[in-house]
């Protein structure tokens, strides 16, 4: 059983950029998918130096946008950044050329690695936290709660619990189901959790049915005091329980 | 002549290594490209090196002693191409 508190979050989704747009929409019952344009422009990221920059793609400059918000100033937390496909296309688009070429782009393949977003953050700020990388496929949003739990209940005072996706090319889009099960849409959360009791994560008896929740679906849930409970893997029974009132 | 291979690597370096927010002007053909200069790091030298092959049919390799100094600034680069282009 590990319990947590949800100190601070940040959250950008194309059309979905403020705390109001985003209160709104938890509880508006919006869809998951909710202004999440596939060709939306990525946002600014005038925080993190050209140099830096220039080797982010859709999902990092999301993820880069809120990790860098100047209300959410950065004090060397260990970072758990969570994708499930991460910067997909950029990958896509390397096997493209491998097989066109024959050869491929040593920046695209050295930025191809699941961690390379967390990396340029870290690189902007001189920090050497810890930074994990997680690809969890449906239960990412479980797994990165867990890992979060795990940097706190190893001593740190807080954590950045970082969710981050772009949408899919169009030649995988159609395999995996619908857009709010495939989680593809292009968005990036930061949530700073601290060790309390306002949520508790455990496994509960007859925890739920169905899928398992994505990341869009644990924000919802952060967002939403009048909901007590998400079953965050029906395997397992994962749940997390809203366990106070924040704040109080 | 070298003038005009000069503002063409510029704009080959910015293209080739998505270089944000730079114009050819900004650059400094005589000004460091790595380190302190231009501030380009080891994956962009071999980004440059595969780009280079492509757009000039030049094979510079990384263990080559030359490379060093070939790649020290636009001007070097540019007297480099002058005097090795194949395409």
């Amino acid at each position: 059983m590990s319990g947590m508190k949800l100190r601070n979050w940040v959250a950008w989704m194309p059309g979905c950029e403020t705390v109001g747009a985003w209160r709104q929409w938890a509880h508006t019952g919006a869809p998951i998918v909710a202004g999440a344009g596939l060709l939306a422009a990525p946002p600014p990221i005038k925080e993190i130096p050209p140099l830096l920059r220039r080797r982010a793609a859709a999902m990092g400059r999301a993820a880069l946008h809120v990790l860098s918000r100047p209300e959410l100033p950065y004090a060397g937390q260990p970072i758990v950044l969570c994708s499930r496909h991460g910067e997909f296309q950029r990958s896509f688009d390397l096997q493209a050329e491998l097989a066109r070429e024959g050869r491929v782009s040593p920046q695209q393949f050295g930025m191809s690695v699941h961690n390379a977003t967390g990396g340029l953050f870290m690189m902007a700020q001189k920090a050497r936290a810890p930074l994990t990388a997680l690809a969890a496929g449906e239960e990412g949003a479980l797994a990165g709660l867990q890992e979060a739990c795990a940097e706190l209940a190893d001593g740190a005072d807080a954590v950045w619990l970082l969710y981050c996706e772009e949408p899919l090319p169009g030649e995988y889009r159609q395999l995996l189901g619908d857009a709010a099960v495939r989680g593809d849409c292009h968005f990036a959360f930061l949530l700073e959790l601290v060790s309390g009791s306002e949520f508790r994560l455990a496994p509960e008896a007859g925890g739920g049915e169905g899928r398992p929740a994505l990341p869009l679906d644990l924000l919802r849930f952060l967002l939403r005091v009048e909901d007590a409970r998400l079953c965050l893997s029906p395997r397992g029974n994962w749940t997390l329980r809203r366990t106070a009132i924040a704040g109080a | 002549m070298l003038d005009e291979l000069i503002r063409e690597i510029k704009a080959f370096i910015i293209e080739t290594l998505d270089l944000e927010d730079i114009s050819p002007d900004d650059i400094d053909a005589d000004a460091l490209l790595f380190g302190d200069g231009l501030g380009l790091d080891s994956i962009d030298s071999l980004e440059l090196g595969v780009g280079l092959q492509k757009r000039y049919g030049l094979k510079i390799s990384a263990e080559d002693e030359e490379a060093r100094r070939i790649f020290s600034s636009v001007r070097t680069l540019a007297t480099y191409v002058a005097a090795h282009q194949t395409v």
